[in-house]
């Protein structure tokens, strides 16, 4: 039976059977939201550890073949001699040859890869990596990124003395 | 009980805001992953072709280096000739000179004479025993430095790629390494021979020397290092032998009379210097479009007839060109003559000059072996002889493309004074003839050539050793190393990501158009060049040849968008429209 304000009929309250709704609904989509904003937390940092880790490839690849890919890293930035680096030189591999007196056949080799590495030189690999921690919603820890950057490497200057020098000198080492 | 009738029904209203949140959430999120992506790639991309470029620019240093220790060896294999030859040189003094002063020691010196004779001869029996097999090992190594010097970029240009492949694929999808001179090879041709023997000499001098280093004293054994270099060059026939093609250094040049044809348009030369098909192809449009009339010598119609179009800057640089007073002189002469009458009219005073009638103009054409005694250019000063005393170097010095300025005239002048008697208004016309225009000419020259001048080896059986190409300096373009890549299709735009955020719709004009593909491809650039302080004449001695990268600029000479493209414009038929764009601007845009 319902009551206009002016006619004095009153329709029972449905406030009673509702209260709490709203709270209840606010309990289901809290969840859901946080879930979602924090997801852009997790890929914001994500993306910048795979950017960070790019940068440092990038940079410590640079820097490594400016110096000719030395043996040597020590003259490299201290980022760049962390353990999450690894650095490997690739050269071209001499031919089979059909030697088979062992010293001379390793000395051969020698100065043929003198020869090679002007012709064809090396390359290098860096691969970096970056952690980071996602959100506990997403399983917490630490998660590793990893970036590689290949790059030539520059060569290093030499006359003809220090090419007669790096030849004489692998030709001994591998006979002596 | 009122206050029941004015409350609102709440229920489900946090929920729907929420709902419509969290769908707004879910699109940042993908937002913020495609924004992520696309910098992410974008940030690969330039990594790729930085890398590739280094790559390709390292390979051709290291070409450049090769050719250098092949040099070297050269010049301490020639040593080895050069030093007996020495010995056998200095054993021929000691002899003449024991001779000579046997007389003043009364025969004191006569015992060195047969031992100097046997050094003598001992070294010019080795000198020659070992000759041919120096020379053949020097053509040899000649062949090889040639071949190098032709496969290393093609060679760094497949490396390169394919390294691009491997380590950078996805996300490059296509690149393509261009190094200059790709056909031609390396910038280095053969150098003369007694450049050759000067450094076997200079070898043999530093080994003398050596002495005068250890103790300090560098200027001394510079001295006798430079000056046996020296004496090498000086006698490079004697110290080392004739080079192979019969010389004394190169290849054998022959003269021959080379024909010249002016006037030449900026853009011919530019063809004739570049070898550039697209260059080419604009000059031979523009040298269409100058091209005069066959019967008038007028510019054509339909042709670009004003002051600053072809025909006019064609007739322009004629005059200057086809300048009789050149040496050589012109032997064959294209000319525009026009004719007419000049009515003078006598008012018993003097000729008053009235209208004049002109004749439409006419080509002509004179040709020196037509008429070898008689020959005569149209105009001139009077010493050269010519058919009109007169030459004016400005067809249009008012500016005004109709009023043209003959190059030189005659007649058309004032009667002589009339008999007495003569009525006033008594009108004569008077003829006259003008060379309105010097259409072209023919100059011939004569030239010496060198044979088999083609690539970076200028002779086939030489044994010379490589030089520097003359014309080319440290950071121009035949050093240069291009990239230029592609990026998967899927990739392009604002990413993935953000494409689901739009849930499907097609992502809104950007209002960038054609620019928008500057996120799609990536272009770099590297070079390689001489790391130390010799001149140019020691480049080519020692092994500092690096590589860097370098700004991405498009060269200097247009350069075809297929050469920089290349097999990428198949997978990606966008990408020579961008190359074409990017040209258009190409001094406003830098990488």
């Amino acid at each position: 039976m319902e009551r206009h304000w002016n006619r004095g009929t009153v329709r029972p309250s449905r406030r009673t059977g509702a209260r709490g709704t709203a709270s209840v609904e606010a309990v289901v989509a809290l969840p859901v939201l946080l879930l979602l904003f924090i997801s852009v937390f997790y890929v914001r940092d994500n993306a910048l550890a795979l950017q960070s880790a790019a940068n440092q490839a990038r940079t410590c690849a640079w820097l490594y073949s400016a110096a000719n890919c030395p043996d040597d890293r020590s003259a490299l930035p201290a980022a760049c001699q962390g353990a999450a680096l690894s650095v490997d030189p690739d050269v071209v591999d001499p031919p089979e040859l059909p030697v088979t007196v062992e010293p001379i056949k390793t000395a051969i080799d020698s100065l043929l890869e003198v020869a090679l590495e002007a012709a064809f030189g090396s390359a290098t690999t860096v691969a970096a990596e970056k952690s980071f921690s996602p959100p506990e919603l997403y399983g917490g820890g630490t998660k590793v990124v990893h970036r590689n950057y290949h790059l030539a490497c520059n060569i290093k200057k030499k006359d003809l003395g220090d090419v007669v020098l790096e030849a004489w000198t692998n030709v001994y080492d591998a006979i002596f | 009980m009122a206050g029941g009738l004015r409350e609102a029904d709440e229920r489900g209203a946090i929920l729907l805001i929420a709902l419509f949140f969290a769908v707004f959430m879910v699109g940042m999120v993908y937002y913020v992953i495609g924004v992520a992506e696309a910098v992410l790639l974008s940030e690969r991309m330039q990594d790729a072709v930085d890398a590739s470029a280094l790559s390709g620019a390292v390979m051709n240093a290291r070409g450049m280096n090769f050719i250098v220790l092949i040099n070297l060896v050269m010049s301490a294999l020639l040593a080895i000739l050069v030093a007996l030859k020495l010995v056998e040189t200095l054993a021929m003094v000691g002899i003449a000179l024991a001779s000579a002063l046997a007389y003043p020691t009364f025969g004191l010196t006569l015992p060195l004479i047969p031992v100097l004779e046997t050094v003598r001869s001992t070294a010019s029996s080795w000198y020659h025993t070992l000759k041919p097999d120096i020379e053949q090992a020097l053509e040899g190594l000649n062949t090889l430095s040639t071949t190098v010097a032709r496969m290393a970029p093609p060679a760094s240009k497949e490396l390169a790629e394919e390294g691009v492949e491997k380590y950078w694929s996805p996300p490059v999808e296509c690149a393509t390494v261009a190094p200059a001179r790709l056909t031609e090879g390396l910038p280095v041709e053969d150098d003369e021979y007694p450049v050759l023997c000067e450094k076997a000499g200079n070898n043999v001098g530093a080994l003398i020397a050596l002495p005068f280093s250890v103790i300090d004293v560098p200027e001394l054994a510079d001295a006798i290092s430079g000056a046996v270099g020296g004496a090498a060059r000086e006698f490079s026939d004697w110290f080392c032998g004739a080079d192979g093609s019969g010389g004394s250094g190169g290849a054998p040049s022959i003269a021959t009379t080379v024909q010249h044809y002016y006037p030449k348009l900026p853009s011919v030369t530019e063809c004739e210097n570049t070898k550039n098909d697209r260059v080419c192809r604009d000059s031979n449009a523009e040298t269409a479009d100058a091209d005069p009339d066959d019967t008038t010598g007028r510019c054509q119609a339909g042709h670009d007839c004003s002051i600053d179009g072809p025909y006019e800057r064609s007739v322009r640089a004629a005059r200057e060109e086809c300048d009789p007073t050149k040496r050589p002189a012109p032997v064959e002469y294209w000319w525009q003559e026009q004719t007419g009458t000049v009515n003078w009219t006598w008012n018993e005073v003097a000729w008053e000059r009235g209208d004049e009638t002109v004749d439409e103009p006419v080509q002509q054409h004179l040709n020196r072996k037509d008429n070898p005694l008689f020959f005569k250019p149209p105009c001139g000063p009077s010493a050269v002889l010519p058919m009109i005393v007169g030459y004016e170097r400005d067809p249009h010095p008012n500016g005004d493309v109709n009023e043209i300025n003959p190059v030189c005239s005659e007649g058309g002048a004032a009667p002589p004074l009339p008999l007495p008697g003569t009525r006033k208004g008594t009108v004569v016309a008077v003829p006259f003839k003008r060379v309105t225009h010097i259409l072209g000419c023919r100059i011939d020259v004569r030239e010496e050539k060198r044979g088999a001048d083609e690539g970076p080896a200028a002779s086939g059986s030489g044994r010379s050793s490589k030089r520097i190409i003359d014309g080319v300096s440290l950071g121009s373009e035949p050093f240069q190393v291009r990239v230029f890549a592609t990026r998967k299709p899927g990739m392009v735009g604002p990413g993935r990501g953000v494409r689901v955020a739009l849930w499907g719709a097609a992502a809104p004009d950007s209002g960038l158009g054609e620019l928008e593909n500057f996120g799609r491809y990536a272009v770099g650039q590297a070079e390689y060049f001489y790391d130390g302080t010799e001149g140019k004449n020691g480049w080519m001695w020692n092994m500092k040849w690096r590589g860097r990268l370098k700004r991405f600029r498009l060269p200097e000479d247009s350069i075809d968008a297929a050469t920089l493209v290349g097999p990428c414009a198949v997978d990606d038929p966008g990408s020579p429209a961008f190359f074409a764009m990017i040209a258009g601007v190409k001094d406003l845009v830098m990488h």
